[in-house]
């Protein structure tokens, strides 16, 4: 038997708030694919069923909507995610050796990717852990991700 | 040359939160204007010249009568507000995102009133958790307030909408299809001047400071407002600098003043007392100017037109005399091969295309005939796509080659690169 | 209506037409991947690039509105190399493995490549790998190297099919067409997305590696699968030590009743038209004195398959020799939907009422229990399950179950081997043409039934002219191309 996903009481809620807030179900797509990948830790097959079925469309739009963002993930991640920002202004400062800084010392339980600019420029070069931005990187400060990280 | 209007609250501690906000002033245009016909409201704009910084620079009121006077049948309109900020280089709207959330509310109120709208969007980049966290709280907050929802105010809701990881969805219609909750695909171009169309209803897309700047020019005036910058460009905007910059960072400033003074003065200079060798003036897809040119430029729409670049959204990138122009060039067409929607062939083959070429570049193997190609594929890329980020990426390789061609042939005779 | 100039030749049309159907419909070629008339604009592949007048930029003509004065050139030298260009980016990606292509003779992308002068790829980079071997169901093979990505496909699943079986995932030049895991392409009519294919991407596994297309002779047909009449093209030939040969039906425009399309167990009824029966050849007058002498009473049971030349002369046949003639349409209640499917199975039970056949299963079964002789035209009722002592005679076109020890049995031509007409499901007469000549063309029923009795018409047209235009109403001259509506059956 397939396993088949359910949403937490509290997502379940939220999904009847947001179902209020726009003129046509469809439009929950995209917060529906947040609302599984943030409960499940990324989108499995019966959980873009489910949405599928919760808005009465097809299965494959809400994947062929999912695979259009960079940010959603079809498989089981590692513990962590640092998504170190490769665009111009980071690369200018240096993005180059927090990608290799981070290759180099984190071990299997981190995910390191390069990502395009992140909105943090003035910033660079910067990277997010987990999602949560880490600006103006220098020696020290990679050390305290890593610290972070416990890696 | 600095000037506070949008950015009024930036330096105030936790003026996200509304009673900090209330206290310096926030919500304070709407008492006067919100008793004013809609049309009064569109015509001050109008008459303020306010232009978009989304990047695109268009005047702001008449994108609003459109929107005011699209015919529908149900009454419905929305006012959608774009920030999905993905241009490398911009990092502005998220200042206001996170430091000054009230005041876009405001201008989201005073716009509805304007257009006739009663539901908004904020479709915020998806990278951008923190903010919209900080954003989603500070709604909640104007809700429990009584400035959204049930509101002597107009009832106006606001939904904070957050994007995935597309630069593509900052394209105004690839933005309404995401939000529609389909593939971030641009739209056709449509056959008469139009708003555009959420659902099929009229709907109203702005960025989020060119909402931000509504409060003060309603509540100031027009006047008030030109006051600040040049007869075409008036105004502020939050111009950015980002790379070989000593201070980096998010500056308010009037339009027209001196580009080399701003890097120089407000910017500190270039990193590490190196020379200045060329300026991205308005994010990744404004055309490379360089340092020589530089200290004609003024900072507004004509005189960076004038300079076949553009002012784009002012976030500048700033690079010093060490910079390999082969390897930037090759940096930005990975950007635009990796966010190209793919929808149309000359976008989805020629950005993959030139990416490849440059790397052939970088590499040191390329030919002549790579640097034809890479000139022939930026041209089929240009006007003859369904949006603009073609062209963009055109313009982007076409004034790489066009200031520092020399570097590119250096390349390819092996020398120095 | 409003003026407008192509290539400096006035034409008039329809004010806001679309310029590409108006350059379609007036023969000006326009090269083109995505749009579709069936499936609309979706402006994607940039190919059909014109320039007009006044246009700072050139305009693509599937999203461009006829205005009065609109001057539009397709030919110039400029738009020309614009297309050029935008089809090299094309072929990048492209394997350009033709040779080994199904499509290669009727590829968009290859007429192109040949139209603008394109030799000599330019590409000196690596090409972007994607899967070369999908199999989508339903016969359909998917090439994600040669696809185009024009969406005709999964338009055509998303919006006339409605089966949302194929969609684009990924994006930009990872984007590719794709069906979900386990769910495969699914759907009565789901091989049509072949046909709309541009390219080489969509091949069907029935047809694959089969022929090279320009070895095929096509002809003009009507489907006889069930009572629709959707319009198609057979393709056919002869190859060494072979008979000819039908390799597949393909669907052929008809706005008025399958549009562009067919269903796909139309599309591969081929394969029964294939499996003619043995010949069993005939004997004039072993026929006559067995149908036409005996006193003792005769019923004649008809396929409603059978044209209506075929009908009309067995219903002449039939009068002449008081055999009671039936013909009993087949109705299969799972097969019709609201789109081309029709429950009615038999293509052409709508001439029965025109012919004055009776079609009651009752009065047949009446008939039949107290005949001396039966006489079966190729009725599926009676290769099986009929009770009765009486004698059959079966004429057949096909081999079936239990055919005894076939002395009873005489074969004839299959709608493939012989002109005819059929009237559909909504009164609308077709023409159908004789595709196949081998060894079975020869005995058409007309032709057996005219040998049994020469005083009937012997010809078409004197069938026609004699009989079938008084029953309809109108001569064959007057079915159009597209097939002409009847005016319902005159009860007076
Ligand atoms: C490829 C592309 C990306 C864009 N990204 C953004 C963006 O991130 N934020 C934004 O406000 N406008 C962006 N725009 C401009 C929008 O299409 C639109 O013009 C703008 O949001 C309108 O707001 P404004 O008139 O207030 O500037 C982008 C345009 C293109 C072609
Ligand atoms: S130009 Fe590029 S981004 Fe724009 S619609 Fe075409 S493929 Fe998509
Ligand atoms: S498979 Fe064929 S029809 Fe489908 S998108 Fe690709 S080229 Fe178009
Ligand atoms: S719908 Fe009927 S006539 Fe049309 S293709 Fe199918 S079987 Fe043939
Ligand atoms: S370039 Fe790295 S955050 Fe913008
Ligand atoms: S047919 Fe016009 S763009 Fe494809």
């Amino acid at each position: 038997m397939r396993k088949i996903f359910e949403l937490s009481p509290q997502n379940l809620e939220k999904l009847s708030a947001l179902r209020k807030q726009y003129p046509e179900q469809k439009a929950i797509v995209l917060p529906l694919l947040w609302m599984v990948q943030n409960q499940l830790s990324y989108l499995s097959e019966e959980g873009m069923q489910f949405i599928a079925t919760e808005l009465d469309v097809p299965y494959m739009h809400v994947y062929s909507v999912a695979s259009f963002y960079t940010m959603f993930i079809f498989e089981q991640p590692k513990k962590h995610l640092i998504e170190v920002c490769r665009t111009l202004s980071c690369a200018l400062n240096g993005a180059d050796d927090v990608k290799a800084y981070f290759d180099d010392k984190c071990d299997d339980d981190v995910e390191v990717i390069e990502v395009e600019c992140l909105g943090a420029c003035g910033g660079a070069p910067m990277c997010a852990v987990d999602g949560k931005y880490k600006e103006s990187l220098d020696d020290a400060k990679l050390e305290a991700i890593l610290k972070e990280l416990k890696c | 040359m600095l000037v506070k209007i949008v950015s009024k609250k930036f330096d105030i501690p936790n003026a996200h939160t509304i009673d900090v906000a209330l206290e310096h002033g926030a919500y304070s245009a709407l008492e006067d204007s919100l008793v004013k016909e809609p049309k009064e409201l569109r015509d001050i704009i109008i008459e303020s010249n306010l232009r978009g910084k989304g990047g695109g620079g268009a005047a702001a009121g008449n994108k609003w009568n459109l929107a005011a006077n699209q015919p529908t049948e149900s009454g419905t309109r929305y006012l959608i507000v774009n920030a999905d900020e993905s241009e490398p280089g911009t990092f502005k709207d998220r200042q206001i995102l996170a430091k000054d959330p009230h005041l876009l509310i405001e201008g989201i109120i005073l716009t509805c009133h304007a257009i006739g709208a009663k539901s908004s969007y904020i479709y915020v980049r998806g990278e951008y958790e923190e903010f919209i966290t900080i954003l989603e709280g500070a709604v909640d907050e104007a809700y429990a307030k009584g400035f959204l929802g049930n509101s002597k105010y107009g009832n106006i809701d606001v939904v904070v909408h957050r994007g995935a990881g597309a630069y593509i969805c900052g394209e105004k219609s690839a933005l309404i299809e995401s939000l529609e909750g389909n593939r971030g695909h641009p739209r056709l171009k449509p056959h008469q001047p139009e708003s555009e169309f959420y659902f099929g209803e009229p709907a109203l897309v702005n960025n989020v400071e060119t909402i931000a700047s509504v409060p003060f020019i309603l509540e100031n005036g027009a006047d008030a407002y030109k006051a600040h910058g040049t007869e075409k460009s008036p105004g502020t905007l939050l111009f950015a600098m980002s790379g070989h910059i000593n201070n980096p960072g998010v500056y308010e400033c009037s339009f027209g003043h001196s580009m080399l003074d701003f890097i120089e003065q407000t910017g500190g200079g270039i990193k590490n007392g190196k020379k200045l060798k060329a300026v991205i003036p308005g994010g990744a897809s404004t055309p490379i100017i360089p340092a020589h040119l530089i200290k004609d430029v003024m900072m507004d729409y004509e005189s960076l037109r004038s300079f076949d670049s553009a002012l784009g959204t002012g976030g500048m990138i700033i690079m010093d005399e060490d910079t390999d122009m082969v390897k930037a060039l090759k940096n930005l067409l990975h950007f635009y091969h990796h966010e190209s929607c793919g929808q149309c062939t000359p976008c989805r083959e020629g950005t993959s295309w030139a990416d490849r070429v440059m790397q052939k570049f970088v590499d040191k193997r390329a030919t002549y005939e790579d640097l034809e190609i890479l000139r022939s594929v930026s041209r089929t890329m240009n006007g003859k796509t369904i949006c603009v980020f073609a062209p963009a990426c055109s313009d982007v390789i076409d004034g790489f080659l066009r200031h520092f061609e020399d570097e590119f042939i250096a390349c390819i005779q092996e020398e120095a690169c | 209506m409003v003026n407008i100039s192509v290539d400096n030749q006035k034409i008039e049309v329809e004010e806001n037409a679309l310029l590409i159907k108006v350059l379609q419909d007036n023969d000006v070629e326009i090269s083109h991947f995505c749009y579709h008339e069936a499936l609309g604009v979706d402006g994607n592949c940039r190919m059909c690039m014109v320039e007009i007048e006044g246009a700072k930029r050139p305009q693509i003509a599937c999203n461009t509105l006829c205005k009065e004065g609109l001057k539009v050139h397709t030919k110039s030298p400029n738009i020309l190399k614009v297309k050029q260009e935008i089809l090299e980016l094309e072929l990048i990606n492209h394997p350009v493995d033709c040779p080994v292509c199904d499509q290669a003779g009727e590829c968009s992308l290859q007429n192109y490549y040949m139209d603008f002068g394109l030799y000599g790829s330019r590409h000196s980079v690596e090409k972007t790998k994607k899967a070369k071997h999908v199999d989508l169901g339903s016969n359909v093979m998917l090439d994600q190297e040669r696809c185009v990505l024009c969406a005709r496909c999964t338009r055509f699943t998303q919006n006339i099919s409605k089966s949302n079986e194929l969609f684009i995932i990924g994006r930009g030049d990872q984007a590719r067409v794709s069906s979900a895991p386990n769910k495969p392409l699914n759907n009565p009519y789901a091989m049509n997305v072949i046909d709309l294919c541009p390219v080489g991407a969509l091949t069907s596994k029935d047809f694959r590696f089969q022929q090279r297309v320009w070895f095929l002779d096509s002809v003009e047909s009507i489907c006889h699968g069930c009572s629709k009449g959707c319009n198609i093209t057979i393709d056919h030939n002869t190859t060494k030590f072979d008979n000819d040969r039908i390799h597949r039906y393909r669907p052929r425009r008809n706005m008025a009743i399958n549009s562009y399309f067919m269903c796909d167990e139309g599309r591969l009824s081929f394969h029964k038209e294939n499996k003619k029966s043995r010949h069993f050849p005939f004997n004039a007058s072993t026929l006559r004195t067995l149908m036409c002498t005996d006193e003792s009473k005769k019923v004649m049971l008809a396929n409603a398959s059978l044209s209506v030349e075929n009908l009309s002369i067995l219903k002449l046949f039939c009068d002449k020799y008081s055999i009671e003639l039936f013909s009993l349409p087949i109705v299969d209640e799972t097969f019709g939907d609201d789109w081309l499917r029709n429950s009615v199975r038999s293509a052409n039970a709508s001439a029965l009422e025109f012919l004055e056949i009776s079609s009651s299963y009752e009065a047949f079964l009446k008939a039949a229990q107290t005949s001396k002789l039966l006489i079966n035209i190729n009725h599926p009722l009676l290769f099986e399950n009929i009770e009765s002592h009486a004698k059959i005679m079966h004429f057949t076109t096909h081999d079936f179950e239990d055919m005894g020890d076939m002395r009873n049995i005489v074969s004839f031509a299959s709608y493939s081997h012989e002109n005819g007409t059929l009237i559909n499901s909504d009164n609308i007469i077709q023409k159908f043409s004789k595709s196949l000549h081998n060894i079975h063309s020869e005995n058409t029923l007309h032709h057996i039934f005219t040998q049994i009795d020469n005083t009937l018409y012997k010809t078409q047209e004197t069938l026609w002219s004699g009989y079938i235009s008084k029953q309809l109403g109108l001569g064959f001259s007057d079915i159009q191309k597209m097939g002409t509506k009847l005016k319902g059956v005159n009860n007076a």
